[in-house]
């Protein structure tokens, strides 16, 4: 067997296939949503997912170990990156995200949660769990290095990409054993804590936010419109959809950021229920490929690093179909492989071929 | 803590199982809330979506009013109703197009033209049809408004400006928001919220002073069906509300302009090319300010085809420029009085002094003429001024030199912008972006200038510059400064335009003061001089405005005509010079010249002679302000 073979064999190509299939379903979305107004970003868009691609199968095929030895420089890079938008930000509705690196805009909370990942994996790596799972007192460095990037990223501020950066890392915790008491104790401080984020630490358009998704006709002109129009939207889909192109809710002036954060409701509009299901279906397939990856890896930084990356891709997905349909509050997280954006869907691709890597790497050692 | 194995993975894979059931049973939670919004109640939400569609209709704010200085209303507003048409909502376009052309009488090209337009435009947006249609249009379309079901119509809060072009370039005309605009000011203000087809100042003090008058629109949230009708009752408690947030409007500005004055003014132009401006010199508050040829600001409220806008843009005779402080002019004779407290004042000369006037001047090999052939013979400076002898202030400006000559202009205030309008900016950094109506800086010849463009000899440039030619470039509302600065024993104002701010309601947000910016040291001899010189002017036999003497008040002035063109470039015989190249008229005055109210200068574009044109006009300004004064009294 030669060594194109070999490649060609061990390669996962039922993962790539299922992200180029949600990739290309997510394009035609994109295009019934922007067609009528901007189709200039339909045609960026396509560059950056061949992009992606590339990103992707070429991440598949290095060795993901590399990783290890980069992960605090990778680490300490993007908490200095998240300094220097602080201050040199270029900064769009209201917050400072961007930073202008020539011709590039780089979205460094994008890079905070991948590094987060890396770090995390290669400290549960080096450990093993004592027998009874992990103590708070052991876990005290992870909520350090949890907690830095994401009170930078909360700060500029960005709700949603800190909340992404929680959730991964409490799914990766999760994983590696935590103790049942340290579980409950983590539960209850999250309680307590909660209404006081919310009355000290949260701006006054983000507690809007959330008193808005607890009742959104309460400023039906303001956040609940969102909330509304695309409730609407996906509602008005049924069964089988209005059909493709033939949303009417979703285009132009109804549905506000209907080709980023609000295009899944684009999508329930034209493709109802049945579409629906078949992507939810897809994502849920993309959940089992992934945690069979974790599970067949050889090491356990490459199974801390694959489910890392997997709750990643997954969490977004949750969160932003979850704002869309109503049943979470509206935090500004897109969806994968659909949502408009060159920087999360690099991000996307990067975590993609992580796991494509991990897989690969099974068969060699 | 025992080291681990890494490449133990048994621990993991059983919870790793766990992390795929727990993200499976969201998502599933996901479908079923997908379930219940498109199968449980799907048909409820298709019917919404098809019957209704709301949307955010915007209130628009009216703009801060305008008033003078006594409080009459200058720019008020008015509702403007515009004709829109959605494309989504017609039973018949082209119908409903047709029967729009016959209401508002439209050319064939004209409705060819907007059809193409909206027929471009997205299926769902409106877009503008027909702006300011008539009340009668108005009912037409109204009556048929259910054949008519794209149209709709919209009500605008637009600038009404009572005294027509009186007042185009110092208030300024608003326009609207383009598309090319749109990104800039949306970057550079994004808390004014600016959207496509807003209001906004152009020129002027509705330019400058944007930020007090610019109301902020209010907005409703209107249910409309299908045919874009507005529906009542929704039977969803959200949208039965009363949702409407009000416009407000702008603060209203208290202008120190003098409605009376600048009719006066006006009248006294007549159609002739130039402008005026008239302070206060004890507060520096323009009192009047005068641009000629203007154009009718609400022209720019109305319909107005791009065509007509270039055909108004490329005038011959530059309406859109404002000849007070957006073009500066050789001061000519204007100029003398500076000139002479000068001399006076660094000592080259003394009162009684005089020189000989012959009626040419000689220097080197070169003569220059006095504009009396026949010459003023002897001559003082009170004289001197008097007759406007040039010889005279030919032997001063030698005496002088140019660079102490130059010193004194820039003490006066010339050739230095009078960064008219920034008192509101209260030394933010951002006032240098601002001139109002790209004011002009003007210039003032110095021998380091002389020396780098190298077409004149030093001695030569002062000479001509000593009877304000040369390089010299001032604008009117700079000699207006400096001579009020005469009438005021040196005190310098920063000029003035706004007097107040204040809240929709009346209430006083903030009066501005006037602001001390330069002190001369001018001994009184010096000031009691040229005063009684410029009285001299208007009063005396000989005085070269004679004509405009005042009967009732004592006041004084200086007339001046400077050239537009090279002597030895026009024809010789008077009546065969083309109109291009008469030269300017110019007139500075004060009034009462005891006790300076008022301080006007006037400069008439090929007026030929500054006691003819320029001096009339001052004169009818003058006496129309004082005599109300004394009237008030």
């Amino acid at each position: 067997m030669d060594q194109a073979d070999k490649i060609s064999q061990r390669y996962d190509w039922g993962f790539l296939g299922l992200v180029a299939l949600l990739t290309g379903i997510g394009l035609m979305t994109l295009y019934s949503s922007v067609y009528l107004s901007e189709i200039s970003l339909f045609y960026k868009q396509l560059s950056f997912v061949a992009l992606g691609l590339v990103i992707a199968i070429f991440m598949g095929l290095l060795d993901y170990r590399f990783l290890e030895r980069l992960a605090w420089p990778f680490y300490f890079l993007t908490l200095f990156l998240l300094l220097m938008v602080e201050f040199f930000g270029r900064s769009a509705a209201g917050s400072q995200r961007w930073l202008s690196l020539g011709a590039i805009n780089l979205q460094p909370s994008e890079l905070a949660k991948l590094a987060v990942v890396l770090v995390l994996a290669k400290f549960f790596s080096h450990k093993s769990a004592p027998p009874n799972g992990y103590g708070l007192r052991d876990l005290i460095p992870v909520f350090l290095i949890v907690a830095v990037p994401m009170i930078m990223v909360f700060m500029q501020p960005d709700l949603g990409t800190a909340m992404m950066i929680g959730l991964t890392a409490a799914s990766v915790i999760f994983l590696c054993h935590l103790k049942m008491k340290s579980l409950v104790i983590l539960m209850i401080s999250f309680l307590t804590a909660a209404p006081i984020v919310y009355s000290v630490v949260l701006k006054e358009y983000q507690r809007d936010r959330v008193r808005t998704f607890l009742d959104p006709q309460r400023d039906p002109l303001g956040e609940g419109y969102h909330s509304i129009q695309s409730m609407i939207a996906v509602g008005s889909g049924q069964v089988f959809g209005k059909g493709y192109l033939q949303g009417t809710q979703s285009k132009l002036e109804f549905l506000p950021k209907h080709h980023t954060d609000f295009i899944f409701s684009a999508f329930g509009e034209e493709w109802g229920f049945i579409g629906a299901l078949v992507v939810l279906a897809l994502f849920t397939l993309m959940v089992f490929l992934g945690v069979d990856i974790a599970r067949k890896s050889r090491d356990k930084f490459g199974s801390v690093l694959a489910v890392g990356c997997l709750s990643l891709i997954v969490w977004h997905v949750i969160v932003n179909i979850g704002m869309e349909i109503g049943v979470l509050p509206v935090v500004g997280v897109t969806l994968p492989f659909f949502s408009y954006g060159g920087s999360n869907l690099v991000t996307n691709m990067l975590a993609v071929g992580v796991l494509l890597s991990v897989s690969y790497r099974r068969h060699i050692f | 803590m025992r080291l681990s194995d890494p490449y133990n993975t048994t621990e993991l894979k059983s919870r790793a199982q766990f992390v795929a059931i727990g993200f499976a049973f969201l998502i599933f939670l996901l479908l079923f809330r997908l379930w219940y919004l498109q199968i449980w109640r799907g048909e409820e939400y298709r019917l919404f979506s098809d019957r209704n569609r709301f949307k955010i209709e915007r209130i628009s704010a009216p703009r801060g009013q305008i008033l003078d200085r006594r409080g009459a209303l200058l720019a008020d507003n008015r509702p403007r109703f515009d004709i829109h048409v959605t494309r989504a909502f017609a039973t018949n376009l082209d119908k409903e197009l047709e029967a729009l052309k016959s209401i508002l009488q439209w050319s064939d090209e004209e409705f060819e033209e907007r059809s193409r337009l909206v027929k471009a435009f997205p299926l769902y947006q409106s877009r503008r049809i027909a702006r300011d249609v008539s009340w009668d249009q108005l009912a037409q379309v109204e009556n048929r408004s259910n054949e008519l079901s794209s149209l709709g119509i919209q009500v605008q809060s637009v600038r009404d400006y009572l005294y027509g072009d009186a007042f185009f370039h110092v208030i300024g005309y608003t326009g609207e928001v383009s598309e090319i605009n749109l990104q800039r000011l949306r970057q550079r203000f994004p808390d004014r919220n600016y959207r496509l087809g807003d209001s906004i100042g152009v020129i002027g003090a509705e330019s400058i002073y944007e930020r007090f008058l610019r109301g902020s629109d209010g907005r409703e949230f209107v249910v409309v069906d299908v045919k874009g009708r507005p529906v009542h009752r929704t039977n969803l408690r959200l949208f039965d509300q009363n949702t409407r947030v009000g416009a407000r409007a702008g603060n209203s500005l208290e202008l120190s302009l003098d409605l009376e004055l600048q009719l006066t003014a006006l009248r006294a132009f007549g159609d002739q090319r130039g402008a005026a401006v008239a302070l206060d010199p004890n507060t520096g508050e323009i009192l009047a300010m005068i641009s000629r040829p203007s154009l009718d600001p609400n022209l720019f409220t109305r319909e107005l085809t791009g065509r007509q806008l270039n055909a108004l843009r490329e005038r011959p005779d530059k309406p859109f420029l404002d000849r007070s402080l957006g073009e500066h002019y050789p001061p000519g004779s204007t100029y003398k009085m500076l000139m002479g407290a000068a001399a006076l004042e660094e000592g080259v000369v003394t009162a009684e002094q005089s020189f000989h006037c012959p009626g040419f001047f000689r220097f080197g090999r070169r003569i220059w003429r006095c504009h009396r052939r026949s010459g003023h013979g002897h001559v003082d400076l009170r004289e001197a001024i008097k007759v406007s002898c040039d010889v005279y202030f030919y032997n001063v400006a030698l005496a002088l030199g140019l660079d102490r000559m130059h010193r004194w202009a820039k003490q006066f205030g010339l050739g230095r912008r009078t960064n008219l309008g920034h008192e509101i900016f209260s030394n933010s950094p951002l006032a240098q972006f601002y001139r109002f109506n790209s004011e002009q800086t003007g210039f003032v010849p110095n021998s380091s200038w002389v020396r780098r463009s190298g077409h004149t000899s030093l001695e030569g440039e002062t000479i001509n510059a000593g009877i304000g030619q040369g390089g010299n470039l001032m604008t009117v509302t700079q000699l207006a400064r400096m001579t009020a600065a005469f009438g005021n024993s040196g005190q310098f104002f920063q000029p003035q335009l706004v007097r107040a701010q204040r809240r929709p309601g009346g209430d006083l947000i903030e009066a501005y003061e006037s602001l001390l910016e330069n002190q001369v040291q001018l001994k009184p001899e010096t000031s009691a001089l040229i005063l009684d010189a410029m009285k001299a002017v208007v009063n005396e036999r000989d005085g070269t405005a004679l004509g405009s003497r005042i009967a009732e008040f004592s006041w004084g002035g200086k007339t001046g005509t400077s050239q537009v063109v090279a002597l030895s470039l026009r024809p010789e015989d008077e009546d065969e010079i083309p109109f291009e190249m008469e030269h300017h008229a110019l007139f500075v005055g004060l009034a009462p010249i005891e006790n300076p109210k008022i301080a006007v200068a006037v400069i008439v574009e090929h007026g030929r002679s500054g006691s003819r044109a320029a001096a009339p006009i001052a004169r009818a300004m003058v006496r129309n302000y004082l005599n109300r004064q004394v009237a008030a009294r």
